[in-house]
């Protein structure tokens, strides 16, 4: 049984991969492939990826890790393989991953019906596929790094699209180089974490710093290893799962991220590539066990930014924008359950928050403001779902605030929930209000997925129910209030600003601005001063010309003045040399270094002689 | 078998070719010039894929023996020799690599002085591979002083480059950056040849024994002050070839004046030279005194890794960009060379290789846009990809390999020079070194994203609307290089199980 999961799980990675190398070689050589051939396979890959996933969920009763015998990079006992590790949590994010993006694919037939670089388009989408489900299924740090850059570049590959327009290159190009930021960071701990392995491990080998190794050696050799290189890589595997999560410091490249198309914000900045980092948070999370500091640091953030993204999606107009800033915020909820060590929480929100995010993403109005009935309506019921109030949102909202006793924390909970309720119908109103509502039915494939994510949904939450416990409590209450209040307002056409804290909402608390305003700059000064430098210290080959010239001049004098005297004596006493030449003073820069070049020559050569000398010298004693 | 893989072979083949075709019998008839040329690279990396195939590496002393010895300098015990090993053997096949795509790609970029140009092409090849099989060190210096010649006519000859681009402007600014090239690489093999003498003269002294054979050289008795000052001699020499840092300023000028295909060598193979001499002298032979040095050249690597990213964020040219780049990649080179273990080696070797590679792709790039549009500045070009997809969909890979994205070779080289660094016994500098040299990752994805959304993202200019895509063999040109750094990114093995030195 286990052969055939490793087998089928070894597919459906590297099926999208094929797909992708299939479309893309065949455009650039120009071999003739079917649009609706790309299309069904894309598909089949996907539903094959979630069957399989499904299939393994149910057979597998223990985790399985499989390394394959093929090295990656071996010297001496530094060695890389392939290797698969599928384990629940593994399979549970690939599944997730694959539903998505089947629905998500299906949407894209449509939206991308009119575009000339279709095929470009549905090629990322495979190669985003396999760069994940490699990611979720990796067994060891390197390999995790390696997909992990992968889906980064797919990510600004797709932001980027349509690059002949300028806003979009630009921001691919930021969100590229943040999210660069927390890749350094991954890369800095995967070093630093097999040098503590290394150094520190009782065997004093080199491992692969596969996850099992991670999680028993951390334990073992915290004993002897110097706390602050232990502290620094948590620090820093924090970092980068904060990065790729957009979490606190680092949101505003979600922000830039919605420049893309409508279902690459559905599929990866709102429900696939952005939990990558919650992923690796969960994965190392065994890394951190003797250091409880780092859990509450982990929650923190998480609440942090929760609170932060939730004020800022209050004030934002723009409906891809509230939903990004929203999936920041539902992301630090996650990061607070890995915080308080309610994995099983996290992973559940996790999927409500993937299933809920995506349909809401497909709903939205089109480009040239027209929204129909049935996206409306499936648009408020996600709301709904968001906010906590229904299906399986509730259920993992309540999840999370379960076993917390404190009442600050509850309160926060409370506000959150209230938050997360005001800016989703505040959004739905707004829009409903701007759009033009089609009465003709739309194509099913545009509203379909929506139905199916929502029905995904709604199975996950009659699962959820007869598997876990849950109580209504306060956060419930509270989003129940806040879509009263907010249906109030609007029926009294008072959409209040608060005109302290509106600015700071709209603004994202300013981040982005102070990034651009202060770190880009200095990042450029900095250049600019090396820039200067290069020129004016290291490039200033006049001084050396000058330096040059001076002594070839002086050389030149030696030989006018000296050499010359003692020539033209001669010359004089040999009258039909009087009318001599002298070139060398002819002021050409090109001579003189011909000069400088015959000179050195000669030393060269004499020097070689004079060595000669002495060494037949030697050699003859 | 064996008498097919004689080394004079494998150097003197490029050099006699060189000369049939500088012969005034030789035919006068560009392309049948080009296509000699072609052959005769493609055929040595054939013949170099082939000793490479009957190479062992577990066993690499049999395959070394293969030299002829001739006596050169009696008097000094000179002798004319050859060896390989796996790093030698993986750098010529770079070297004949790299000089097959860059004879490919001089058809549009030279308009003149064919014969000379192809023959002086050969004979680069010639003394790099010289440098690279030399067994004896007065051999080594003499493809050292060999290279310089023509080097310096590829820098600076007029080939019509300049005549194409920019109408009216002589090559002058070319000469005098290859009149630059040649006096700071002569200045630095000056002191190298005072440090070569040294060691020789200490050697017989020790030894009782004239001989400059690499490994026949005891080092072991020789005062460790010598050691020292013959060290730093030696360093200084190919610290103005690998670059480090205070003696870099040759190479912006050079890479950026020198036509297309020569740039390609020069970044390709050119600098590597530089650090095959500090494997071979520093690491190998002065290793005492290496152990000593290595924290201190760290710390220049260090400087030349993180400052030269911040330069070339601050250049408009993009020629200027890509030559800055590569003097921050041969910092990281020298990096795993200080780490002076297993890992720092081969990270070194292989990052040389990769960069080979990336660097020949980006001059390539910049070669084809200059010829097109005319223009190197990053300011007024921007808008090309929509009418240059297939350059733009090479120009966007071989970028995002050089800013070490996985499943391209660079990446490797990047990874396993931070691990020997961090690995290394040299002392806290070291690992300090490898964590300070990260930032790189960002820094060089800022300058290499920028001369991407600069260079060719952007509504497409007016200017530019009569340009055409990139034509067939600049089209092989590009695939060849994106392939070799994708299959060397996928199985790094290849390059790794050789070099067991």
């Amino acid at each position: 049984m286990a052969d055939i999961i490793i087998n089928n799980i070894s597919l459906i990675i590297f099926l999208p991969l094929w797909l992708f190398l299939i479309i893309m070689l065949g455009r650039f050589f120009s071999v003739y492939v079917n649009k609706k051939i790309i299309h069904i396979l894309t598909l089949l890959t996907s539903l094959f990826g979630s069957i399989v996933c499904v299939f393994a969920l149910l057979n597998t009763s223990s985790d399985t890790v499989y390394e394959s015998s093929y090295h990656f990079i071996k010297i001496n006992n530094f060695i890389i393989n392939y290797g698969l590790q599928i384990d629940r949590i593994s399979l549970t994010f690939a599944l997730v991953l694959f539903i998505v993006s089947f629905f998500v694919q299906l949407f894209s037939i449509p939206y991308m019906k009119d575009e000339k670089k279709e095929y470009r388009f549905f090629a990322l989408l495979n190669l985003f596929n396999f760069s994940l489900a490699g990611l979720f299924f990796s067994p060891n740090l390197f390999q995790t790094y390696f997909f992990w850059e992968i889906s980064g570049i797919v990510s600004y590959l797709l932001i980027g699209f349509d690059y002949s327009k300028e806003n979009k290159s630009l921001a691919s190009k930021k969100v590229f180089i943040m999210n660069r930021i927390g890749d350094t960071a991954l890369i800095g701990a995967i070093i630093l974490c097999s040098y503590f392995m290394y150094e520190y491990a009782p065997a004093k080998s080199l491992t692969t710093l596969s996850f099992i190794d991670l999680n028993s050696v951390s334990t073992l050799t915290s004993v002897y290893a110097p706390e602050i290189l232990f502290k620094v890589i948590c620090l820093l595997f924090i970092v980068a799962s904060a990065v790729k999560s957009a979490q606190i410091l680092f949101y505003p490249w979600l922000q830039d991220a919605m420049e893309a198309k409508l279902p690459v914000s559905a599929l990866l900045h709102s429900a696939t590539l952005v939990v990558s980092g919650l992923f690796l948070l969960i994965r190392t999370l065994d890394f951190y066990t003797t250091e409880e500091i780092f859990f509450k640091v982990i929650a923190v953030i998480g609440l942090l930014t929760a609170l932060i993204c939730s004020l800022s999606a209050c004030a934002q107009t723009h409906p891809k924008k509230v939903l990004a800033y929203s999936t920041s915020a539902q992301l630090g909820l996650m990061f607070f359950a890995v915080g308080i060590l309610n994995i099983k929480a996290a992973v559940v929100f996790f999927i409500a928050h993937a299933f809920i995010k995506s349909m809401l993403f497909l709903t939205l109005p089109k480009e040239n403001n027209k929204w129909n009935y049935t996206s409306f309506v499936t648009f408020l019921v996600g709301g709904l779902s968001l906010s906590g109030l229904i299906f399986s949102g509730m259920i993992a909202k309540e999840m999370i605030s379960f076993g917390i006793t404190n009442n600050v924390i509850v309160l926060i909970f409370s506000i959150l929930s209230f938050l997360t309720s005001f800016y989703i119908i505040r959004i739905a109103l707004v829009l409903a209000n701007k759009c033009d509502f089609e009465k003709k039915r739309p194509e099913w494939t545009l509203y379909i997925p929506a139905l199916g994510l929502l029905i995904c949904n709604i199975i996950f939450y009659i699962y959820l129910r007869n598997h876990f416990e849950y109580k209504i409590a306060e956060p419930f209450w509270a989003a129940l209030t806040a879509w009263v209040v907010v249906y109030v307002l609007y029926i009294k056409n008072a959409f209040f600003k608060v005109t302290l804290i509106y600015p700071l909402c709209l603004n994202g608390f300013y981040l982005d601005k102070i990034y651009t305003s202060f770190i880009v700059k200095a990042y450029n000064s900095i250049a600019y001063f090396c820039n200067l430098t290069d020129k004016n210290i290291f490039m200033n080959y006049k001084q050396i010309v000058i330096t040059t010239k001076y002594t070839i001049k002086f050389a030149n004098w030696v030989e006018n003045k000296i050499m010359n005297k003692t020539v033209e004596l001669i010359v004089s006493c040999l009258k039909s040399f009087s009318k001599i030449d002298l070139r060398a003073q002819n002021g050409n820069v090109q001579r003189y270094n011909l000069y400088a070049f015959i000179i050195v020559t000669t030393l060269i050569t004499i020097l070689i002689l004079i060595y000669t000398a002495i060494l037949s010298y030697y050699g003859g004693n | 078998m064996d008498f097919l893989i004689s080394i004079p072979f494998l150097i003197f083949i490029p050099m006699l070719m060189s000369f049939l075709i500088m012969s005034p019998l030789f035919t006068n008839n560009e392309i049948l010039i080009r296509r000699f040329t072609k052959s005769v690279c493609s055929f040595h990396l054939v013949y170099t894929i082939f000793i490479i195939a009957m190479f062992d590496p577990a066993n690499p002393y049999i395959n070394t023996l293969h030299f002829f010895g001739l006596d050169w300098i009696q008097s000094m015990g000179v002798q004319f020799t050859f060896k390989i090993d796996g790093i030698s053997l993986i750098l010529c096949a770079l070297t004949s690599f790299i000089f097959l795509i860059a004879s490919v790609s001089s058809k549009l970029n030279i308009r003149k002085n064919h014969k000379f140009y192809y023959s002086m092409l050969l004979l680069l090849m010639s003394a790099i591979l010289g440098i690279f099989t030399a067994s004896d060190m007065f051999v080594f210096f003499m493809f050292w002083e060999l290279e310089l010649i023509p080097a310096y006519f590829l820098i600076g000859g007029d080939f019509g480059v300049n005549g194409i681009a920019i109408s009216g402007t002589s090559n002058e600014s070319a000469k005098k950056s290859a009149v630059k090239f040649v006096l700071f690489t002569f200045f630095g093999s000056m002191i190298m040849l005072l440090g070569i003498l040294l060691l020789h003269y200490y050697n017989s002294i020790v030894t009782q024994n004239l001989t400059a054979q690499f490994d026949k050289i005891l080092i072991s008795g020789i005062p460790n002050q010598i050691q020292y000052l013959i060290a730093i001699c030696l360093l200084i020499g190919f610290g103005v070839k690998l670059p480090i840092i205070p003696l870099h300023t040759w190479l912006p000028d050079a890479h950026t004046n020198a036509p297309t295909p020569i740039s390609m060598i020069l970044a390709g193979i050119l600098l590597k030279t530089g650090a095959y001499g500090i494997y071979k002298f520093n690491y190998q032979i002065l290793h005492d005194s290496f152990v000593h040095i290595a924290p201190i050249l760290a710390i220049f690597a260090l400087i030349n890794i993180v400052y030269t990213a911040f330069v070339a964020y601050a250049q408009t040219d993009i020629k200027r960009i890509v030559a800055y780049s590569s003097i921050s990649n041969m910092g990281l080179v020298l990096l795993g060379l200080c780490a002076l273990n297993q890992i720092g080696l081969n990270a070194s070797i292989f990052h040389m290789s990769a960069h080979a590679l990336v660097t020949s792709g980006l001059f390539m790039v910049c070669g084809i846009v200059y010829i097109r549009c005319k223009k190197r500045d990053i300011n007024s070009l921007g808008g090309i990809a929509v009418k240059m997809p297939r350059l733009f969909a090479f120009a966007t890979l071989i970028v995002l390999a050089s800013i070490g994205v996985p499943i391209f070779a660079p990446f490797i080289g990047e990874i396993l020079t931070f691990m020997g660094a961090l690995f290394s016994d040299m002392g806290i500098v070291l690992k300090l070194s490898a964590l300070f040299s990260l930032p790189l990752l960002i820094i060089s994805s800022c300058y290499m994203l920028k001369f991407l959304h600069k260079g060719f993202m952007g509504e497409a200019q007016e200017c530019f609307s009569k340009i055409n895509d990139i034509s067939n063999h600049e089209f092989l040109v590009l695939l060849a290089i994106t392939a070799g750094l994708i299959i060397l990114g996928i199985f790094p093995s290849i390059i790794i199980n050789y070099c067991t030195g």
